[in-house]
């Protein structure tokens, strides 16, 4: 029903709440609703006991109760190494807590679908880390899926909103303020193609910081009054959180909100105000249009050469956001488009558009068969690489395994994606078909510049960018270096991930080496290929000019527990448990909702 | 346990503004490693639930991250203690190190007053005293009258004729331990603890001499003389003379009749005859001795409430051997016997002490006190302080009309940016952005600002009689921040919190401005904490870049422990 290979789940993994998606064989993206019917999820787990969870709204009502067993706003703590929560003592990583999450989405996705599920594509705020992309993955892949991609949030809601417009040309303004990460993304629609133009974000603002803005305030009040203060304690903090999200909700239709306080025997109410709500997170709001207008000055653009401001995330529906950017822009925002559930819908088309290319809504119409489709997992061969040396340049220098080396760099090509012929739609009226195009071409960019750590003259080490930030996907980057040192025989390759001239100021990704090699006079060449494709898998490789002798590796997005089952070095933090054992950890859990 | 567990413990203490493991979990230093477990691992349910609270998420998320680290230390509380202490040490050594060099910046040792400031600036910068004699001594300066810091009590016990037992050398008190500073901040570290001086260590204080007669044939009374060679001593707290009571066990029922078996016999005096005018004495030295082949438990107590015993229980392992003229061993056991006449039921009284041991045999010892009150001796003294009171007086307001030099009220300088050092006439009176000197010297003193990366500033200052004086001083930049690492220099790190240190300082020039403003400031640290460049990466007004140039040329990172420089890039975002 859904091509072969089955169902492929679109996951919006959020921070607050979550919601699946998936494309019907009409080819309409639609929301799946969970076991207590509804259209999403919170992303909340409670630990009753060392094998049993509870997911959803029935975990919100624990937290007053029993906050210590409680967990939410895991998806902050994504790709930390070293962060653990215990439970029962179990210490789980917040890749295992997510994994829960995704293990209730899927369960309930299958209970309805009536369908085993094992493809799914999870969307990431576009400002995650390598190191957060690997967690998200590996949350995915314990929790028992096969997940086909990570793309960011806010290219999946063009999706979901672009997909019907394809054919013109639209520039679009994607807004995405969820519980707790902040994205701008502008994207470009040209035919069939959605091209990623700039991308910029928080991935620690959201709107949690809005609800711990109200909560300080009441709980200020209450100090004031009374002398002590209910965030003191776990237990009266939860429950002066829930009532000031209940209140938040309040002020986003009225203008005022009454928020009663009980704490130590004493009680209190106070009222907030519309106004004093907002005056409290201007500098919150201030932020947001910050980055929104850093991430037009990126792509080039001004206000007024953005055609469609898509809102995305349950934060946008504050009026002061939406008045506000509407301030900026001088007209509001889009009104028809579900901030909380476009994200999913628009994964779970990104992940039928590019791994299930039989799927029935390609195939619809009565016209001749088109024609046979191309396997758009493998991009195709690429084109030499342009490049241009500048031996004379003041050039970098290498880091390498024994030593370094003066090194050239050279400019990146770009390869062309494939392309075919659209088939056109079909014509039942009975069962109207979405018939989505068969050459969409989703073409991302990287949101952190890759680099890598070389030696200058003066033999101090320094960060040189390989791949800026805001390249479109796929890319590819060709650099020639040389060995700093006589005698070299092995050579290693730091790959850095973020904006930084040292070491200390970027993450080091991934070191690949290549060894056994006859002794390297100093000066001789040294070729090191970036390949970052569209799925966002880094590939590696580093060739000996001279010898021929080379090494390509292929990295993986993981998070902190290694062992990825593909065999191939993890990208991200240091192994500090098992995916193996977190996956069989899984398994023996009961999640309810 | 690792170093960098070590570390992780450290950095979470300083995030947390906490010393050590025990003063953030609250619980007493002396806690065994198995309760300061226990404590973080509740701490560690608290964070759990308090990690999205916004009063605590950043406490209870660096807990959560550093929780593996802290259970390691917890094994070892000592060495965390102990690694606590020296990374204090070393952030503040270099501060230390700075006044020392400006106090004795001619090379001459320091005087008293000179060695009382320094150790109040070590006391504040949570630097042990014996580091500072030690950096003393390595510069090569040498300190009269050293104190010892390891121990110090008041006064000395006063001792008969026969060899006295206080084991002690009198201590060296130095002039600080007469102003009576309260205990050093050391004395909070660790299960050693360094007693500040002054403070009583040891026994409990006994009383001091008294004049006393003795009606032994030993000839006139001796007073106790303290080592030729130390120093004079001066008492400190003087005990209360009618009051001070060391603690006693009860007093038990000694058989006082029965004769001894001859397995312990008193050696020495065993009857005393002491008249006593008002303060307690206490008589060391007195002696038992134990004939018998077996090492025997004994007990020793007196009859009556106004003499008490110390110790009260012997065990064998207490004893001291001891050869006879006739070749045998036996065992002695010392102990001392305090008669206190304002207990006595009446102006003369007798008491017994006996020592006992477990086989039941005993040995007694005899007092006939007589407790006298020396009216003569009351007048006389009390005429002449009546005498020395009136003369001191007089000569105290002679002194303090004609010959005391003037104060002023307070004088208050301002620097800008802050001082590492501020002097009046050559005498260091704090450091700060801000110093405040109570009732300083009137008349034109000599000021003096020490502060790294800008010109000293020397400059006179009048001081009026009884008034509140203001000077502001603005420094100006000595060098031009250009460091370059040179190529075999080497790359060290630098700690997160110096970043924020960096940010934090620039934050004050951004207030006025009004336009938005994104940028870099690139800082070359040298290995001495210092700001060896500064390099403004993005469009910076000139009123922010030269406003940050000097307060981060002021700052002070840590000392960096590897390495020759460190470099940090501090952002700047306004608004």
């Amino acid at each position: 029903m859904s091509g072969s290979g089955g169902i492929v789940l679109g996951i919006d993994l959020g921070t607050t709440y979550s919601a699946v998606a998936h494309v019907n064989r009409f080819g309409k993206p639609e929301i799946l609703a969970n076991a207590e019917g509804q259209p999403t999820t919170p992303s909340v787990v409670y630990f009753y006991d060392q094998d049993g969870v509870v997911v959803g709204e029935e975990a919100i009502k624990m937290c007053v109760m029993e906050p210590e067993n409680v967990v939410r706003f895991i998806k902050r703590s994504m790709g930390e190494d070293g962060f653990a929560l215990e439970f029962f003592g179990h210490a789980y990583t917040p890749q295992e807590i997510s994994a829960l999450i995704l293990r209730k989405l899927k369960e309930d996705a299958e209970a309805l679908t009536g369908e085993e599920i094992h493809d799914a594509v999870i969307t990431v705020p576009a400002y995650f880390n390598t190191s957060q992309r690997g967690a998200t993955v590996e949350a995915g892949s314990i929790a028992g899926l096969n997940v086909l991609s990570v793309i960011n949030e806010p290219t999946a809601a063009a999706i979901a909103y672009g997909i019907d417009k394809l054919g013109g040309e639209r520039t679009l303004l994607v807004f995405d303020l969820g519980g707790g990460t902040f994205d701008v993304t502008v994207m470009k629609v040209e035919g069939h193609k959605l091209r990623t133009l700039a991308s910029d974000g928080n991935a620690e603002l959201g709107g949690k910081d809005w609800d711990d803005r109200l909560v300080n305030h009441v709980a200020e009040q209450f100090v004031e009054s009374h002398g002590s203060d209910p965030r003191d304690e776990p237990s009266p903090f939860q429950e002066l959180y829930e009532r000031c999200l209940a209140a938040k909700i309040t002020l986003s239709a009225k203008e005022q909100a009454m928020i009663p306080v009980n704490y130590k025997g004493r009680r209190a109410g106070v009222r907030v105000s519309r106004d004093e709500f907002e005056d409290m997170t201007r500098d919150l709001v201030q932020q947001c249009i910050e980055t929104t207008q850093l991430v037009l000055e990126k792509a080039g653009l001004d206000q007024s050469e953005v055609s469609d401001l898509l809102l995305v995330g349950g934060a946008t529906r504050m009026p002061m956001i939406r008045e506000a950017l509407e301030r900026a822009f001088g007209r509001p925002p889009i009104a028809d488009l579900n901030p909380d559930e476009c994200v999913a819908l628009g994964a779970s088309l990104a992940g039928v558009i590019r791994y299930r290319p039989d799927h029935p809504a390609f195939s619809q119409a009565d016209e001749p068969p088109p024609p046979a489709p191309v396997d758009r997992r493998t991009p195709s061969p690429s084109p030499a690489p342009r490049r241009a040396p500048n031996p004379s340049a003041s050039a970098a220098a290498i880091g390498l395994a024994d030593g370094g080396s003066f090194a050239v760099r050279s400019g990146p090509p770009s390869i062309p994606p494939t392309t075919e012929v659209a088939p056109e739609p079909g014509s039942d009226p009975d069962h109207p078909v979405f018939a989505l195009p068969g050459d969409v071409q989703i073409e991302d960019a990287t949101t952190h510049p890759l680099g890598i750590i070389v030696l200058d003259r003066n033999r101090q080490e320094r960060v040189v960018e390989l791949i800026p930030e805001g390249t479109p996907l796929p890319h590819e980057f060709h650099g020639r270096f040389t060995y700093a040192y006589e005698n070299m025989r092995a050579v290693r390759v730091e790959v850095t991930e973020g904006h930084g001239t040292y070491r200390d100021e970027v993450s080091v990704m991934a070191k690949v080496e290549l060894r056994g090699l006859p002794p390297r006079p100093k000066g001789t060449p040294i070729d090191v290929i970036y390949r970052y494709s569209v799925d966002q898998i880094l590939s590696v490789q580093v060739i000996d000019v001279e010898t021929g002798q080379s090494r390509e590796v292929k990295l993986h997005f993981a998070g902190t527990l290694g062992d990825t089952e593909s065999g191939a070095p993890p990208v991200g933090g240091g192994a500090s448990g098992s995916l193996r054992a977190a996956k069989d950890r899984n398994r023996n859990i009961r999640v309810r909702g | 346990m690792t170093t960098r567990n070590l570390d992780k413990a450290a950095e979470f203490c300083l995030d947390v503004e906490a010393d050590h493991l025990f003063g953030y979990l609250k619980i007493d230093e002396d806690s065994s490693s198995e309760d300061l477990v226990e404590a973080i691992k509740a701490r560690r349910k608290w964070a759990q639930a308090q990690q999205n609270n916004p009063k605590y998420k950043r406490e209870a998320k660096k807990f959560i991250s550093a929780y593996e680290a802290l259970i390691q230390v917890a094994s070892d509380p000592q060495q965390h203690l102990e690694h606590q202490q020296k990374r204090r040490e070393d952030k503040n050594l270099p501060s230390l190190q700075m006044a020392i060099d400006a106090i004795l910046s001619g090379g001459a040792n320091p005087s008293l007053e000179q060695l009382s400031f320094l150790e109040g600036k070590a006391d504040e910068l949570n630097i042990a005293r014996e580091t500072l004699y030690q950096i003393l001594k390595e510069s090569g300066r040498s300190i009269s009258n050293p104190p010892s810091p390891q121990r110090s009590h008041s006064g000395d016990s006063g001792s008969i004729d026969h060899e006295a037992t206080t084991a002690d050398r009198p201590p060296l008190i130095t002039s600080s331990s007469i102003i009576q500073r309260p205990p050093s901040p050391m004395a909070s570290t660790g299960r050693s603890r360094t007693p500040s001086l002054g403070t009583p260590v040891g026994p409990p204080a006994t009383p001091g001499p008294s004049t006393r007669s003795t009606s032994t044939a030993s000839g006139p009374p001796r007073r106790h003389s303290a080592d030729a060679t130390a120093p004079p001593v001066r008492r400190v707290n003087a005990p209360n003379t009618f009051s001070n009571q060391p603690t006693q066990p009860p007093v038990v029922d000694a058989p006082t009749s029965g004769r001894s078996k001859g397995l312990i016999e008193p050696a020495g005096q065993h009857h005393f005859e002491e008249i006593i005018h008002g303060r307690p004495r206490t008589l060391t030295g007195l002696k038992v001795r134990f004939m018998g082949a077996l090492p025997l438990d004994a007990q020793i107590s007196s009859d009556v409430e106004w003499i008490t015993v110390e110790p009260s229980a012997i065990k064998p392992l207490d004893t001291q051997p001891e050869v006879t003229p006739s070749g045998k061993k036996v065992r002695i056991i010392p102990f001392s016997a305090t008669l206190n006449p304002s207990q006595m039921p009446d102006k003369q009284a007798t008491g017994r002490v006996t020592v006992f041991n477990s086989a039941g045999d005993h040995a007694t010892f005899r007092f006939d006190v007589t407790r006298t009150f020396n009216w003569i001796g009351l007048l006389k003294g009390g005429l002449i302080a009546l005498v020395t009171v009136v003369l001191l007086a007089g000569f105290a307001f002679l002194v303090n009309e004609i010959l005391t030099p003037r104060h002023g009220k307070i004088l208050v300088i301002r620097l800008d940016p802050s001082a590492e050092v501020v002097m009046l006439d050559n005498q260091v009176i704090g450091s700060g952005s801000i110093v405040r000197h109570s009732s300083p010297l009137a008349g034109d003193r000599k000021l003096t600002v020490v502060q790294p990366n800008f010109q000293t500033v020397e400059k006179m200052i009048r001081i009026r009689p009884q008034e509140e004086e203001e000077v502001v001083v603005e420094l100006n930049l000595s060098s031009k921040l250009d460091y370059t690492p040179g190529p075999d220099e080497k790359r060290a790190n630098i700690a997160p919190a110096a970043t924020k240190q960096a940010e934090s300082a620039i934050a004050p020039c951004l207030t006025d401005l009004e336009a938005p403003l994104r940028g870099e400031v690139h800082l070359n640290v040298l290995k001495n904490g210092t700001v060896g460049s500064i390099r403004f990466k993005g469009d910076f007004p000139e009123i922010v870049s030269t406003c940050a140039t000097r307060r981060l040329a002021a700052l002070r990172f840590d000392s960096l422990p590897t390495g020759d420089y460190a470099q940090l890039i501090a952002k700047v975002q306004h608004p």
